[in-house]
């Protein structure tokens, strides 16, 4: 499979749209259930998302609903999101190549920030025929998550040697051209005019002077560590190559931050079992 | 549930692009055809360890002899006492320290790739493989 990766606002729905263009098979839908009440607001063109954003594993192939199975060998054409942790988890006969898309650290802030202010207000809105209001939902600190998320893919593209093409996601918007023939190329196969054509600057909703509100949250990194996202993302802007002395760096970076990412994991496994303890305990409920 | 990796690899080549890099083929193609989308290739960066001195091999060169080296390693373990020295070794061997002519250069991508992709009992056979015209030419090309 083509695989598009990134990080939650990384841009990996529009690399679905333009891998659609260009003529690739999708796997996924375009707009979830939901999407029309909640998410539209977030990603006019739809979210290209499947089960197999999870990864493509024992536990969503067979597909645990319709007992459907993908083989390798008769998807290698497709097109599927798959987010980073679900990456990680993907059986390797299954990556064919894989497009990774980030976005600069303050500019995900701000937009991650803005999808959840979104699906907090739907839920809200929900909430007012609801018998009990659920716990929030379950997200990871935004600023842990970009980080140990491109930490791993990069630890995971080294770990498992997959041909992989990382991409920066202005690059795409600021030089569509350029980007996507090199894109396509790589690819070696691909309407890389059709794909160009569907770019549309528009759909970015957030340009690089609206990130006031994250402020709080850079001054929470220290300078050092500050420097090493900034020179991550571009790394990967300049498509200069991944030297080992970054590499070290890159390491040091994680030790450093090994503390901070620990407890925003063990947040969110406390703050998911609280959500499972909940529903249980409500659907017990209604049972009695 | 994400359990994130705590560290990196050290890279298995002199400098990995990331602009369409890995292989396609074998695991232990590091160095091989995949990367042709790349703009700013991975090329002459400094060389891999044990391989620097005046400039270092090649990008392609050194990812295609790492790769070769790892292989061997893996095949053949106490013979080299680890990569690096196969490196060290192999780079004295076909004279690859200093500045070579291209179609040394060609010859001996071209014999590693090709080691590469065999198996270790394909690469112990006694009687040869199918790698020994690569093998050749790289030794002629390199004056071996």
């Amino acid at each position: 499979m083509i695989i598009v990766t990134g990080t939650k606002r990384s841009g990996t729905s529009m690399w679905m749209q333009l891998l659609q263009a260009a003529g690739f098979p999708p796997i996924g839908d375009a707009f979830p259930r939901n999407w029309e009440t909640t998410l539209k607001e977030a990603n006019p063109g739809g979210f290209w998302e499947s089960e197999l954003r999870r990864g493509i594993y024992y536990q969503t192939n067979p597909d645990p609903k319709t007992g459907t199975y993908l083989f390798p060998e008769q998807t290698e054409r497709h097109a599927v999101k798959v987010f980073i942790p679900g990456l990680l988890k993907t059986d390797r006969a299954f990556i064919g190549k894989v497009v990774a898309t980030i976005r600069p650290w303050r500019q995900y802030l701000s937009s991650v920030h803005r999808l959840y202010a979104i699906e907090r207000e739907a839920q809200e809105a929900t909430r007012k025929d609801a018998s009990g209001p659920l716990p929030p939902p379950v997200v990871m600190s935004p600023i842990v998550e970009w980080w140990v998320e491109n930490f791993s893919l990069i630890s995971d593209i080294v770990t498992r040697r997959y041909p992989f093409y990382m991409v920066a996601y202005d690059s795409v918007l600021d030089a569509p051209e350029e980007t996507l023939r090199a894109v396509f190329e790589w690819l070696e196969e691909g309407d890389a005019e059709a794909a160009v054509r569907k770019v549309e600057p528009g759909l970015r909703t957030q340009d690089r002077e609206s990130q006031d509100e994250v402020r709080g949250e850079e001054d929470s990194l220290e300078p050092e560590v500050i420097e090493v996202f900034d020179a991550l993302y571009d790394l990967v802007l300049k498509q200069a190559p991944l030297e080992q002395a970054f590499v070290d760096r890159l390491n040091q970076t994680n030790q450093a931050l090994g503390p901070r990412i620990d407890e925003a994991v063990q947040a969110v496994a406390a703050a998911r079992l609280e959500r499972k303890r909940f529903i249980e305990e409500r659907r017990n409920r209604e049972i009695d | 549930m994400f359990n994130p990796r705590r560290m990196i690899p050290k890279l298995a080549v002199a400098a990995l692009a990331l602009t369409g890099c890995g292989e396609t083929g074998s695991p232990n193609d590091l160095g091989g055809s995949g990367g042709s989308g790349g703009t700013s290739g991975t090329g002459g960066s400094g060389g891999m360890t044990g391989t620097g001195g005046s400039g270092g091999t090649s990008g392609t060169l050194a990812g295609s002899l790492e790769a070769f080296c790892m292989k061997l390693v893996e095949c053949f373990p106490g013979y080299y006492v680890n990569t690096e020295d196969c490196v060290s070794y192999l780079t004295t061997y076909y004279d690859l320290d200093g500045p070579i002519s291209n179609e040394c250069e060609a010859a001996a991508i071209s014999y590693f790739q090709c080691g590469v992709a065999l198996t270790c009992q394909e690469l112990d056979g006694t009687g040869g493989n199918s790698c020994d015209d690569e093998f050749a030419a790289a030794g002629q090309a390199c004056g071996n």
